[in-house]
């Protein structure tokens, strides 16, 4: 995973998913609690990780703990790249 | 028992254990939510609220709101339950309609709404169910209450507290759905109507004491009403369900397993994303024996792919508009293939039928008592009989078998479901023409590749603009229900117009349908 990935990340969701372009996303905001990302939104996500990292994240990893947050998302990417 | 209140006494009388767990799993017997009801509704009423007010209720499930909904009922209150992460337009709108005297919320959930379409909510008192303080909510002039929950922080919950008494025919609650001018509209039901549905809903989703129910809709949609009223009465548990999880299968699953959920009751789109998504090779789900599914037609195939993936489960599909609540059922009696026709099933008890040029006419004690502040229309759709619930023309068309088993054909208009939500095609076209660059648009449904029904619209643009479908779905995204946004775009350079010179939308709606159309995007890309 290279240096830039959170960060295009965030730059990536506030640009193209954010359903609510006046809140500004950092990488602890709570995006499913508020609304700001709906269920396609999480789907874009997956596949934008994906394309991105050549990972082939399973259904099973597809779960809350691993997506509330940009910080979480690259904390599990990261651990996915590694094993 | 004769009031929707009733169920929480009733379910307190049970003392076996059963409850309702809250989102950390944490269990409290009915006798504690009760008690935590009643101080709730000490607090509303010391707080002003009167018999016939509207309290609306704007919190994701929880044990909270699941209480603060029954307190508001238990004071004589008229609940509007609000879409807590539905488009801000949408639910000021709503707010705006029913006129309430108090908002419950959360810092969260009230701070989203207040960012600029709260000017609309003239509301005297907010109610805020978290110790975060509202800072960023912007709320001059309003009397802002913060309750801890009322099950912890209240000690006001005296049995001593005299509560107004109702009567069966006072209204309970109001369901809001979409009118095809964009306002919204109220359906009105009863603690007699609602009660009415909760006990046949009890007996025909087989509910027992021992049964562990995953209240899996959100508040504002009718469903929430099995969770709310037919598990109380039936003793059962009540499993809240995050709204997170709905957008995430496999977190849904895991939390089904944990809580060893044995009945669900969800929309078609949901249960399939559950068995496509929901990783279900990972979860022991052995303890589901019922799963009943409404609000739109399942396809066939997919049914059969949760059946043989649930094997030891029973499924019902029920069949009711919001303003009859269910008034059909039929238990499958085993996986359905592909081109198999799922019936609707046969009527509930105490509910007699016509059919007028095959549009399905009920009269129900489930009906509504009538549209919120709209005498005009009620008088239009409900038909008053001698001794008799109203007759209710459903708009919706169906053949009825030998054995007295309808199946349902389509729709007299254009009302669409998606998702078990009801959409006005108008309504959506109206707002889309507001989106930046379109010059006219006609939305028609589709049925994806999967079986999927969903939205496309058709749009004619500014000359100097071109299409970017990301962008309208994000744009529509913020504006109206996460049903309504269309999975695709197609764009014209002008529409056909009719003999009178308007858009020809059957035509326009007609292309559509047999444009190619990509993939869902809420599809996960193969593996």
């Amino acid at each position: 995973m290279d240096e830039s990935f959170g960060h295009d990340l965030l730059k990536m969701i506030n640009a193209e998913i954010s359903l609510d372009p006046s809140v500004e996303i950092v990488a602890d905001t709570d995006l499913l609690l508020t609304g700001l990302v709906d269920s396609l939104g999480v789907v874009d996500i997956v596949a934008w990780i994906e394309d991105r990292t050549d990972l082939i994240i399973d259904p099973g990893d597809i779960v809350i703990e691993n997506f509330q947050t940009v910080e979480q998302m690259v904390r599990f990417v990261k651990i996915s790249v590694d094993d | 028992m004769a009031l929707l209140t009733d169920t929480l006494q009733r379910a307190a009388e049970y003392d076996n254990g059963s409850g309702l767990v809250d989102l950390d799993g944490s269990l409290q017997p009915w006798g504690q939510v009760a008690q935590a009801a009643r101080g709730a509704a000490s607090i509303l009423i010391a707080s002003g609220v009167e018999p016939g007010d509207r309290v609306a209720i704007l919190q994701p499930k929880s044990a909270a709101s699941f209480i603060a909904l029954h307190g508001a009922l238990l004071a004589g209150a008229i609940v509007v339950p609000l879409d807590p992460v539905g488009a801000p337009a949408t639910v000021a709108g709503v707010i705006e309609q029913c006129d309430p005297a108090v908002v419950i919320g959360s810092a969260t959930t009230i701070a989203r709404l207040a960012l600029d379409p709260l000017q609309k909510i003239d509301c005297p008192l907010v109610i805020v169910d978290e110790t975060t303080p509202l800072t960023e909510a912007g709320l001059p002039d309003r009397r802002i209450i913060e309750w801890n929950h009322p099950l912890t922080g209240s000690r006001a919950a005296g049995s001593s507290q005299s509560f107004p008494s109702l009567r069966p025919d006072d209204p309970a609650y109001l369901i809001f759905t979409s009118g095809s001018t964009g306002v919204p509209k109220g359906i009105v039901h009863t603690h007699q109507s609602g009660l009415a549905y909760a006990i046949t809903a009890a007996q025909r989703h087989r509910l027992t004491p021992t049964s562990r129910v995953a209240g899996i809709p959100p508040l504002h949609f009718d469903m929430s009403t099995l969770e709310l009223y037919s598990t109380p009465l039936a003793g059962a548990t009540a499993v809240s369900v995050g709204e997170p999880e709905q957008r995430f299968p496999a977190s849904l699953s895991q939390r089904l397993e944990n809580e060893q959920v044995t009945h669900l009751y969800a929309v078609p789109f949901l249960l399939r994303q559950l068995q496509e998504r929901g990783a279900l090779s990972e979860r022991d789900l052995t303890a589901i024996e019922h799963i009943g599914y409404a609000g739109e037609p399942y396809a066939p195939g997919a049914l059969a792919d949760l059946m043989n993936a649930l094997p030891h489960a029973r499924v019902t599909n029920f069949y009711g508009p919001a303003e009859t609540n269910v008034v059909t059922s039929y238990d499958l009696p085993g996986p359905p293939t592909d081109d198999e026709e799922i019936p609707i099933g046969s009527l509930w008890p105490d509910c007699t039928y016509k059919l007028v040029d095959d549009e399905l006419y009920v009269s129900a004690p489930t009906c509504m008592s009538g549209y919120w502040r709209e005498p005009e229309l009620t008088a239009k759709k409900l038909e008053p009989q001698q001794d008799r619930p109203p007759w209710y023309g459903t708009g919706d068309l169906v053949d009825l078998d030998d054995d007295g088993r309808f199946t349902y054909r389509g729709r007299r208009d254009n009302q669409v479901k998606i998702r078990g939500v009801r959409l006005e095609l108008e309504a959506i076209e109206l707002l889309l023409t507001d989106a930046p660059g379109v010059e006219h648009a006609v939305v028609g449904p589709i049925t994806g590749a999967d079986g999927q029904p969903s939205l496309a619209a058709a749009v004619v643009l500014d000359p100097s603009e071109s299409l970017n479908e990301q962008k309208m779905r994000r744009w529509c995204a913020g504006r109206v229900p996460a049903a309504a946004v269309p999975s695709s775009f197609i764009q014209f350079s002008g529409f056909p117009s009719t003999s009178s010179g308007k858009i020809d939308r059957v035509e326009v709606r007609a292309q559509i349908k047999s444009a190619p159309h990509p993939e869902t995007p809420v599809e996960t890309k193969p593996h």
